[in-house]
């Protein structure tokens, strides 16, 4: 699979975890909303949001890097590196 | 003003023989049980003397409604008993509308939830949740040192292979769940269900090991009659299982779990003279519908069967070990008795504790013939289920109706050469059963009963 496909793949399976846990109806999402002001995120549905991406990714984020994640492209560039890096 | 009377309207259950009510009665009646080797992966870690239990079949939550979020963020325990109190809501021809998306709760059309309560009863509530997370506590650091001094060790490719191995043997989760506090909270079975079904009333657990779901089922058909709420979800729910075997480690290292395994299908055998112990079973639970009986029948609610009286006495004897004379079991069963209004005669069937111990087996076969004579059906729900701790008493309970309801009861499975000349059920067949009691004991020393009548037509 190309990157470019890969990052699609990835950016698509990030936006369904945000709406699957923040229930949001909208078919768009802001790419670069903040997930805290925007998207209405308080701190436990900002954790229940990592578990479920950790989920969805198999993988483990630090809990030293949840800082960093300030939008929602935050999020997908950040696993897009993981899995080039795997 | 005439004493106000209690129903139960739905039943839920999940079990190793079923994962709905209609399937899980349909198997008792044709006496199935599941029993299995215990996991290979366990023996990594002990040797046991036990080496069967009996498995819970693989639960597909999202078929419940339950999401990801749920799933990660909940102990099994308290899964298993939201899918058995989704069952016995709509069993009980009771609607539910979604009340928050994000949340996933629902509210119970057409009830005061105010007036309604949650008791359920667990043995351990969330234990393996402790269990996997502790593991991640301990093993996360040394093993990631373990696997770089690893590295930097000039090792035979013997000895890296030794290390190897060790290392797969610290297993643990990936994450430490930030959520483990509420997962593993023994209340956190209750308090799921008020949560999940937006009710208000009173919520409690009961931590009483074997007998907690009698005795949550007790405590809100008392709730209900003295007034204080019209409706209740009560049952119990236990999930014992780890991936290193530890839970069932400490119920064998005690010798209580069934020792003959050579042939496990009939290993498990309440009441024979061959018992051994009883069956570790991985867990199950039963959610009980309770209402005031004549607001059940207002609203044209099937009403399976009545809980008319209930009791509990103590032991004060030890933690781990009935008292052999069973006086404070006696002294239940005639509470109960008195409790329902009703003689020892009155009752026609009894859902006996009946773990398969020694101990336990002639002594409740004794009490029994002592109380109510040799003319009373009874069988023992854990000859099929194994013993499922604190969901055992409420899935007893729910046999005991069921019971009732169809007027038909499971047998004594693998009874060949009773302890005692008793009734045991040694076949499926047709019974006239108007009134029966259902009765658990529990390490520490709880005994509970209850006793459940037919419904009138």
């Amino acid at each position: 699979m190309g990157d470019q496909v890969a990052g699609v793949e990835v950016q698509e399976r990030v936006l369904k975890v945000v709406k699957e846990v923040l229930a949001l109806e909208t078919d768009t999402i802001d790419l670069d909303a903040s997930i805290m002001d925007d998207l209405a995120v308080n701190s436990l549905d900002q954790v229940t949001l990592f578990l479920a991406l950790e989920d969805e990714f198999n993988d483990t984020i630090p809990d030293e890097e949840l800082e960093q994640f300030k939008t929602i492209k935050n999020i997908v560039d950040y696993i897009k590196g993981r899995m080039e890096a795997a | 003003m005439a004493a106000r009377r209690v129903a139960v309207t739905g039943i839920g259950v999940i079990s190793p023989i079923g994962t709905s009510t209609e399937q899980f009665w349909a198997n008792c009646l044709q006496a199935r049980s599941a029993v299995s080797p215990i996991p290979d992966q366990w023996r990594q870690y002990a040797d046991f003397k036990s080496s069967i239990w009996s498995p819970l079949p693989e639960i597909d939550y999202a078929a419940y409604g339950l999401t990801r979020v749920e799933r990660m963020q909940t102990d099994p325990v308290s899964l298993i008993a939201m899918c058995a109190a989704r069952e016995a809501i709509e069993n009980a021809g009771l609607s539910i509308s979604l009340k928050n998306k994000r949340a996933n709760t629902y509210a119970i059309e057409g009830i005061d939830i105010s007036r309604a309560g949650v008791f359920m009863g667990t043995g351990t509530g969330g234990v393996k949740s402790f269990h996997e997370n502790d593991a991640h506590n301990v093993l996360a650091r040394p093993k990631n040192a373990l696997k770089q001094l690893t590295q930097e060790l000039p090792l035979t490719e013997e000895q890296a292979s030794a290390l190897q191995v060790i290392l797969k043997r610290w297993d643990h989760i990936l994450r430490f769940n930030p959520f483990v506090v509420s997962m593993l909270m023994p209340n956190a079975v209750s308090a799921i269900l008020g949560i999940k079904f937006s009710i208000s009333g009173p919520n409690t657990t009961y931590a009483m090991a074997c007998a907690s779901g009698t005795v949550s089922i007790g405590q809100a058909f008392r709730a209900i009659r003295s007034g204080q709420v019209d409706m209740a979800l009560s049952g119990g729910s236990e999930y014992l299982d780890n991936d290193c075997g530890g839970i069932f480690r400490g119920f064998d290292i005690a010798n209580t779990l069934v020792q003959d395994c050579e042939d496990p299908q009939t290993a498990n055998r309440p009441f024979d003279e061959k018992r051994s112990g009883f069956l570790f079973s991985q867990g199950g639970t039963a959610v009980l519908v309770l209402e005031e009986y004549e607001g059940a029948r207002r609203r044209d609610a099937p009403i399976i069967a009545e809980v008319s009286g209930y009791a509990e006495t103590f032991d004060a004897y030890s933690m781990m070990s009935i008292a052999s004379e069973g006086a404070e079991i006696e002294r239940m069963m005639r509470l109960a008795l008195a409790d329902a209004q009703l003689a020892p005669g009155d009752i026609d069937y009894i859902n006996a504790h009946g773990t398969g111990t020694q101990l336990n087996d002639i002594t409740e076969a004794t009490v029994i013939e002592r109380v109510f004579g040799k003319d009373v059906l009874v069988n023992a729900t854990k000859s099929l289920l194994g013993h499922t701790i604190g969901a055992s008493g409420a899935l007893e309970a729910a046999v005991t109706a069921l019971s009732l309801q169809h007027q038909t009861t499971h047998v004594c499975k693998n009874l060949e050469q009773p302890i005692s000349d008793l009734d045991f059920v040694r076949s499926p067949g047709p019974r006239e059963i108007s009134a029966a009691l259902s009765q658990s004991f529990a390490f520490g020393g709880h005994n509970a009963a209850l006793v459940l009548q037919r419904a009138e037509n």
